[in-house]
């Protein structure tokens, strides 16, 4: 069976498949730009604005962002974040609150600056906090940390008085430009785009030389020192730009609804159902939020329109499953089936 | 070296998968396939746009049969009319999500014992509810909303009992003309100067009214209390204590500046993380500066902490009265006797003048082992209104019906006669309760419906 280089049969085959890995990249890639291209064409063929399904894919690129910056801090970097909800509050005040006191006299109501000033304020807000907590807390320390971190600040704007609106928030209703008509499609593609542009942001890292030192630290935070890793460095950036993409997503809910309140965005549904749908799509993997966004969304949204008062345990019984039988998530189905999953040498 | 990872963090040499063995292989393909298999039914139940959460009808009717029944006064029945319900189907909210939703279909199932809402067609239309579950959070108050006009094209909604919720439902029913008929929700409108944004009142809504309180007056109701008691055991120092959450926060602001307005002095304002399991600090502060009346915002769970706490520390003001967590049930079979001469607020009572009262009362004590509600009334009013409201107009269309609704008057509903302004608001007045000794619930405020006096809260040693 063995040939003359004592290589037998299946390792010939291994050596065959490593041959390929950028077909099978291609292959992905020109599935994904398919998804997109689809999402992106819907508002053509399909009403947004008034159908089902645009809200419901509004609501899933809204938590694919979140989702996404905490798998690049979380996932790839190994550091649990249990402050995402407070960087999405962050950011949605943010835009709210300078809307509300027309900072950038731009005028306009889905305004670009602000969206960005959105994830800037959390970005800096996650550098301010990731030094010290990065610095001197891992693992379990660090994510109760965090969830500190997300405690303080909701109290902080529930009784930031006038300058915050305190418990009420701000209503953005009456600060809607004359004649401008709100249309859930805009929303639609904006949210869209921060997802797709989410997502090659955590691909373009965890594939470049940034994405070897967030996995070393993963890995082992000691070697990767030892190995010249700034260890601190990629942390905090890791924490910052997850912190940013929350951020940013908190805007566009807050552009959404028109109304920022503590008890919106401060929520703990904006902590928890990113991770779980992480956890669920697959930890460390660039196409598992997208996945368990949309499967935890499908079962909120349509669980409780058949199962009233029962679809929690819709939700439990799933995740038990996957947590069961596919402890690295969805995507690891992919990797498992016959045809789909990466062969022959890992990746770093 | 730099490659994604698609798939997993530790991808699986081939060799490893290719000896896994097909039995592996089957298993994982059953729980994808089965997964699949969730997702699609999800999907296509959607699709068909059933409806399994709706209160039952006397008499199930569907398209075509209803048109051909008839009433039993000889009046033919036309379709069901369905109705939205926003309710706290599950989370923090659910008990008074439940009897909300037991009020709400009560009333559906008694006008359609009646023969139903007539229309402008003539014909009798029985009622059906159909409920959304907020989960007790504002997103998912609106995502109920967005899903019960996109998914059933429901126009016509009941409302959930928080206010939080409802802001955020009624910001989506505005968006998409919907009607959303609220209640309880606090109807403050925002102050002059914009420094307090308000609450339903202050949202300068068109398709949604409200019947509820304003936060500000609905914290004075403790005072229709302290009226009830004799003039020499007043309490003259008062302390405010409230969750540190944003109903909380707003309702104890409102409270104390109420209170201040009335030249009541407040000595101490306290505000303690909900789920707080030790309120000794706060209690001492009480009895440094000598307060004797407290009024807070607070759980059952924790209310019933700090009364333990306070019987621990032999502290006992003359009054004390809460909102939100003192007037369950639970709270008293939690704490027994130490929740007599307890003060609390309610929006109605079987004890009221109002027709049907009395009955509505009865018929939630039979269905809840002799538990008595200062609830229902409301939610069962505000169903009867927007009944009236539809059978005004004729028709189920969702301006229609709300302009009914706004500048309407509704005599005879089980809170009385009830009237909306033109912004669509319906002030009613709150009531103000004691357990009295037994567990018994006593009316104090206000005073033409009090069906007692306020006792004043009996030190511990006392009893």
């Amino acid at each position: 069976m063995g040939s003359d280089l004592g290589i037998d049969g299946a390792d010939m085959k291994l050596l065959s498949e490593t041959d390929r890995p950028d077909k099978r990249k291609l292959v992905w890639a020109g599935f994904s730009a398919l998804a997109v291209l689809f999402f992106a064409t819907l508002p053509f063929y399909y009403d947004v604005h008034n159908g089902q399904f645009g809200v419901f894919f509004f609501n899933v690129f809204v938590y694919v962002i979140v989702a996404q910056g905490w798998n690049l801090v979380s996932g790839y970097t190994g550091q649990i974040s249990l402050g995402q909800n407070a960087f999405f509050g962050i950011g949605a005040y943010t835009m709210a609150l300078l809307w509300f006191n027309d900072v950038t006299k731009t005028g306009y109501y889905f305004d670009p600056v602000l969206m960005i000033l959105a994830g800037v304020a959390p970005f800096i807000l996650a550098v301010l906090v990731g030094v010290p907590l990065l610095s001197r807390l891992r693992g379990d320390y660090f994510a109760f940390g965090t969830l500190g971190m997300g405690m303080i600040v909701t109290v902080l704007f529930i009784n930031g008085g006038m300058f915050t609106g305190g418990a009420e928030g701000r209503m953005l209703v009456p600060k809607m430009p004359e004649g401008a008509v709100f249309n859930l499609r805009t929303h639609y593609w904006v949210a869209l785009l921060v997802a797709v542009l989410a997502t090659l942001v955590v691909y373009a890292l965890t594939t470049s030389r940034i994405g070897l030192a967030l996995r070393a630290i993963k890995e082992d935070e000691v070697s990767a020192a030892s190995h010249g890793v700034n260890v601190l460095k990629y942390k905090v950036m890791a924490f910052a730009v997850g912190a940013a993409m929350a951020g940013v997503a908190g805007s566009i809910y807050g552009y959404y609804l028109l109304q920022v309140t503590p008890s919106n965005v401060l929520t703990s549904n904006w902590l928890f159902l990113p991770i779980l749908m992480v956890v669920l799509g697959g930890t460390g993997t660039i196409l598992g939020p997208w996945l368990g966004a949309f499967l935890i969304y499908l079962i909120s949204w349509y669980g409780d329109s058949y199962f009233a008062g029962y679809h929690p345990i819709i939700s439990g019984v799933v995740i038990i499953l996957v947590m069961l039988f596919l402890p690295s998530g969805l995507m690891g189905l992919g990797q498992k089936l016959p045809g789909l999953g990466r062969r022959g040498r890992g990746s770093g | 070296m730099n490659e994604v990872r698609f798939f997993t963090r530790v991808p699986t040499p081939f060799v490893t998968h290719f000896k896994g063995g097909f039995v592996k292989h089957r298993r994982l393909l059953l729980i994808g396939a089965a997964l699949m298999v969730l997702a699609l039914v999800a999907v296509s139940l959607a699709a068909c746009g059933s409806t399994t959460t709706t209160t039952a009808a006397p008499a199930t009717t569907d398209t075509t049969a209803a048109t051909t029944d008839t009433t039993a006064a000889g009046v033919e029945m036309g379709d069901d009319i369905v109705i939205g319900a926003i309710n706290s189907l599950t989370g923090s909210n659910v008990l008074t999500g439940q009897e909300e939703k037991w009020a709400q279909e009560k009333a559906a199932a008694d006008i359609n014992a009646k023969g139903g809402i007539k229309l402008a067609d003539g014909k009798m239309h029985n009622v059906v509810l159909k409920y959304y579950d907020d989960k007790s959070q504002p997103t998912e108050g609106a995502s109920a909303m967005e899903k019960m006009i996109k998914t059933d094209g429901i126009k016509i909604a009941l409302s959930s009992n928080i206010t939080p919720v409802n802001q955020a439902a009624a910001q989506v029913a505005e968006k998409y003309e919907a009607y959303y008929h609220i209640t309880s929700s606090w109807t403050d409108e925002a102050s002059p100067d914009g420094s307090f944004p308000g609450f339903i009142g202050g949202m300068d809504l068109k398709w949604a009214t409200d019947m509820f309180e304003s936060a500000g007056d609905a914290g004075l109701v403790a005072i229709g209390g302290v009226n009830a008691m004799d003039e020499a055991d007043r309490p003259t120092k008062f302390a405010v204590m409230t969750e540190n959450t944003p109903d909380g926060v707003g309702f104890g602001d409102g409270t104390k500046a109420g209170l201040e307005a009335q030249g009541w002095e407040v000595v101490s304002y306290e505000k303690f993380v909900e789920g707080n399991k030790d309120f000794s600090s706060i209690i001492l502060k009480f009895k440094e500066a000598g307060v004797d009346g407290v009024v807070t915002l607070i759980a059952p769970t924790d209310g019933i902490t700090f009364v333990k706490q306070m019987k621990e520390q032999n502290w006992a003001p003359k009054y004390l009265f809460g909102y939100k967590g003192f007037w369950p049930v639970d709270f008293y079979a939690g704490l027994g006797d130490d929740a007599d001469y307890i003060g609390y607020d309610g929006f109605w009572s079987e004890t009221l003048p109002y027709p049907y009262a009395k009955e509505l009362g009865q018929a939630f004590q039979d269905d809840h082992n002799g538990n008595t509600s200062n609830s229902v009334g409301l939610y069962y009013a505000a169903a009867q209104i927007l009944f009236m409201a539809i059978e005004r107009a004729g028709s189920t269309d969702p301006g229609a019906v709300r302009d009914e609704v706004f500048n309407g008057s509704f005599p005879g509903t089980t809170m009385g006669d009830i009237t909306y302004n033109d912004q669509g608001i319906a002030d009613i007045p709150f009531l103000a309760f004691q357990w009295a000794a037994g567990g018994e619930r006593v009316v104090l405020y206000p005073t033409e419906v009090a069906t007692g006096k306020t006792v004043t809260f009996v030190p511990w040693d006392e009893r």
